[in-house]
């Protein structure tokens, strides 16, 4: 326990505040600091055996599959994929919103629900910050590669050059690369700076000489003396406090790349808010489908508990329905709009070629996620993967249906078309895919999947809950969302906890 | 393909036509079983929805008239005439953003402009061709057309109106409109297309990154993208019959930017190109009439000498092109010019999708449908010559329908049978 410079400072505990009004622990009773910094650091620094090995190589097959099929792009062209005239956007940019929108997740559990003081997030929050830059890793990649000539993709930048050339400003491709480079600054700066006092632990608790180097480089010289605290804190609320509007802005500036366009389907005002809500709602699911596998792999049901599978639930369930509120006001807006173009979409894509897609769509965003108000299914783990394993299905069809069906008939049915996609197409989706988990998987095994730190506040306060518990033989249930009635002052609050 | 025995293409359900359009499955008799696909850059434009999964009728938007309803093709005849062209016709007001482009404080000595007269045009796709080898536009080759990536930059749009047993044909050659305001400048990221002091939407290839933004904003669709190595088969064929003097976009010729997209090069290019090589005189009036460009030169009744003599004057032209500061006032014949052609009145013009407030430059003339009421009338029997006593008193004029008809040969008018009618 005292090996680690945050063990010792909290040895002596401080009272506990008032937690009669607070919401009620969210790490199982029984734990103490040493128990939780053993079991997590314990996934990183022991060695395992080869149990998901089968695992580890489908995933290395699919970054493989992901390396050839860009070196195919590279040296062929966009051409190996199924695109064509009208539809010179298919796979490509449904991937990249795709991609982006569930790094969503990551940045509103890790800086709203903080500045929210949502407690539950802290088993959470550094899993999916994780998962948010090697999605946006993963998105990043779709803009870069589905150019005409990838090598030039450098001059998306505002840079001086020879040419005396500058960005078109006026392009909603260009406010992309400002909103994700952004984003994905940001997100891995937050990331980062979460991770230094659980670098310390682990270059605390490294028995090997690689590791103990390692990790003491990254922890950037953390002793987690109380000047440290204070300052760290003060820069994780700011780092929060800097990605909060990131939340919204990302995903609204990539919705411009539509609602900035002329196409039917596109050009709509409610893209924005509709885009953001879709985002959190397949980043959540995402969370979930890799977080419900995980907890079960390394025996976390301490930690991530079922109530955080029950709130992030509740989240799905919330944002899903908004997604909803978008689809119904399409259709709305497609007749009372008096516009014939935008009749005619909705008309194609209720009734076109596609009917099956967006019935899909509708089944998996729609009518799936409904089952979430039945309590019985939120805390069901089984229940609850196979329903994010269907909104990520849904909100991928979401955009490709709009991107796709937008396209493919527009004004001039001279020009319409179809889009099928290839080998190609699967390929590199697929080869995304085996890359994030790939990511996620290297992570786990390389730094603390759950912030050990934040955990160990957690125990305090279960400790103080307990003990009002059996004061007042309270049952220890509030409400998540009740806010703690004497909270002034996060800060000083969070400190007290800290010691 | 070409051993093919093709009566076998022909069904016995129904002889008379093909059925199933761009993607149609061919089944050759001595190789029943087998399917091909035909490759036909003409059926891209097909208009109705046989070949797709939801083209059998179910679809409830089948029937409508896209073209009436969208009113792609303006259709006029003498009655009509009477009645529109005097009242004013609704003006959409130019909306944008984005401040109009300053001539005033360029150099441009031209504006640049073209008129494309809609009955003149018989869709001999002789304009398509002439594009094609003057601005050295690479051949996709059989399967990339079958994918629709052909690259075109000036195509043949065909509908139908009239009687559907023998329909009539409105063309309607589409190309760059070249929008005072165009979508594909605000989307380029890297100012590959860019508005020149002419009013040209022109396309700088070396600036283009190949997001194909541009493309998905136009609302023509008449933007290209080279997605392979198509320039290897313009190398192939600009060798065979390379000319000395060649101008023009030739992004793919220089072989090192291997995939860099061919989107449309502005034909008026060519003319200032021509001007700056003295080839003929764009200053002065006459000459606005008579800038050299590839498709205006092709567009022309056949059997118009092509080499720009006097003649051709007293013949109808499809695309005429021109500088739009020159102007004749009233004058309205054939050797108008292009300024005075897009005066007429509003009745008789129409900007394409010019509600969408690009707006384009480019005006097309309406289709005058004035059939000469001493010719029989389409669809009584087969063509069959009457009298043109019996036809006295009837209405010549033709009235457009509420269908959309698959586009078929010129020569296959007559064929249709009266199952189409069914089916449609």
């Amino acid at each position: 326990m005292a090996s680690s410079g945050h063990d010792m400072l909290t040895r002596t505990e401080p009272a506990p505040p008032d937690y009669r009004y607070s919401p009620p622990p969210v790490i199982e009773p029984g734990h103490t600091y040493a128990t939780v910094s053993d079991q997590i650091s314990a996934i990183v620094l022991t060695r395992r055996s080869a149990r998901l090995g089968a695992g580890d190589a489908d995933r290395v097959r699919r970054v493989n599959l992901l390396m050839v099929s860009v070196v195919w792009l590279l040296i062929k062209g966009p051409g190996i994929w199924g695109l064509n005239q009208p539809v010179g956007w298919a796979f490509d940019i449904t991937n990249f919103v795709w991609w982006i929108g569930i790094g969503h997740a990551g940045t509103l559990i890790s800086a709203i629900l903080l500045l929210f003081r949502q407690q539950w997030r802290t088993s959470i929050n550094r899993f999916a910050e994780a998962m948010t830059i090697f999605a946006v890793m993963c998105a990043g990649m779709f803009p870069l590669l589905h150019v005409g000539r990838p090598w030039l993709a450098y001059w998306l930048l505002p840079y001086p050059n020879t040419m005396s050339m500058w960005p078109q400003f006026r392009s909603p491709l260009e406010w992309d690369v400002f909103a994700v480079s952004t984003y994905a600054t940001v997100s891995l700066l937050f990331w980062y700076v979460g991770l230094i006092p659980d670098l310390a632990t682990l270059r605390d608790r490294a028995t090997h000489k690689l590791g103990q180097v390692v990790y003491g480089v990254l922890s950037l010289g953390w002793r987690g003396s109380a000047m440290h605290w204070q300052r760290y804190e003060s820069a994780y609320l700011l780092l929060a406090g800097i990605s909060t509007p990131l939340v919204l802005s990302v995903h609204s500036v990539i919705s411009f790349d539509f609602a900035g366009g002329q196409l039917p389907g596109w050009h709509t005002t409610i893209f924005p808010p509709y885009f953001v809500a879709g985002a959190v709602f397949g980043g959540f699911a995402m969370v979930l489908t890799l977080g419900i596998p995980i907890r079960y792999f390394y025996k976390l049901e301490d930690f991530i508990t079922d109530r955080h599978l029950e709130n992030m639930g509740k989240v799905m369930l919330t944002t899903g329905l908004i997604v909803v509120y978008g689809y119904t006001l399409e259709v709305f807006m497609g007749f009372y709009s008096g516009n014939q173009y935008e009749r005619f979409l909705t008309l194609n894509r209720m009734f076109g070629p596609v009917l099956a897609g967006v019935l899909r769509l509708w089944f998996c965003n729609a009518v799936i996620p409904q089952f979430l108000w039945i309590k019985r299914f939120r805390r069901s783990p089984f229940m609850l993967w196979w329903i994010s394993i269907v909104i990520n299905v849904g909100m991928w069809l979401e955009r490709f249906v709009i991107i796709v069906i937008s396209l493919h008939r527009d004004f001039l049915p001279s020009s319409w078309g179809w889009f099928r996609p290839t080998v190609w197409d699967w390929g590199l989706f697929i080869g995304t895919l085996g890359f994030f988990s790939f990511m996620m998987f290297m992570f786990i095994r390389l730094l603390p999947m759950i912030s050990v730190f934040e955990l160990r506040e957690l125990v305090n306060v279960t400790k103080a809950r307990k003990q009002i518990g059996e004061e007042e033989h309270g049952d220890g249930n509030g409400h998540v969302g009740e806010k703690r009635r004497d909270d002034t002052s996060g800060l000083a609050t969070r400190q007290a906890d800290i010691g | 393909m070409t051993e093919a025995d093709s009566y076998g293409l022909q069904r016995l359900q129904d002889p008379h036509q093909r059925r199933h359009g761009l993607r149609r499955r061919l089944r050759p008799r001595q190789d029943r079983g087998k399917d091909w696909e035909i490759a036909c850059t003409q059926h891209h434009q097909l208009i109705d929805f046989s070949h797709l999964k939801d083209g059998g009728g179910t679809s409830p938007y089948q029937g409508e008239n896209l073209n009436t309803q969208r009113g792609i093709i303006k259709e006029i005849n003498f009655d009509s005439y009477k009645e529109d062209a005097v009242e004013p016709a609704e003006h959409h007001k130019h909306v944008s953003l984005y401040p109009d482009y300053n001539y005033t404080d360029s150099n441009g000595l031209h504006k640049w402009g073209m008129v494309i007269d809609q009955t003149a045009c018989i869709g001999c796709q002789a304009c398509v061709t002439a594009c094609q080898s003057e601005n050295n536009i690479a051949v996709v080759g059989k399967r990339q057309v079958i994918m629709q990536r052909e690259m075109h930059w000036l195509r043949i749009d065909t509908y139908y109106t009239g009687d559907p047993v023998t329909p009539d044909m409105l063309f309607q050659p589409m190309l760059c409109q070249h929008c005072e305001q165009a979508p594909c400048e605000t989307s380029a990221r890297w100012q590959a297309t860019s508005h020149s002091d002419e009013g040209i939407n022109e396309m700088t290839y070396n600036r283009c990154v190949g997001t194909r933004y541009c493309s998905n904003n136009c609302p023509y669709k008449v933007r290209r993208f080279n997605f392979l190595q198509y320039n290897e088969n313009l190398r192939r064929l600009a060798e065979a019959d390379a000319q000395p003097g060649r101008h023009g976009p030739q992004p793919r010729r220089d072989g090192e930017v291997h995939l860099l997209r061919a989107a449309r090069q502005p034909h008026p290019h060519r003319a200032q190109e021509a001007r700056r090589r003295g080839d003929c005189h764009l200053d002065g009036p006459k000459a606005t009439r008579t800038a050299p460009i590839a498709c205006e030169k092709a567009a022309d009744v056949p059997g118009r000498p092509s080499d720009g003599s006097a003649s051709r004057r007293a013949r109808p032209e499809a695309i005429i092109f021109g500088d739009l500061h020159y102007h004749a006032e009233g004058q309205v014949g054939p050797q108008a010019p292009v300024h005075d052609l897009k005066q007429q009145p509003d009745g008789c013009t129409t900007r394409a999708r010019a509600e969408l407030n690009t707006p384009p430059r480019t005006t097309y003339l309406a289709d005058h449908a004035q059939l000469n009421p001493a010719l029989p009338k389409p669809g009584d029997g087969a063509m069959d010559a009457r009298l043109p006593a019996e036809l006295s008193g009837e209405d010549r004029g033709r009235t457009p329908r509420t269908d959309v008809w698959r586009r078929e040969g010129a020569g296959e008018r007559e064929q249709k049978s009266a199952e189409t009618e069914r089916d449609c």
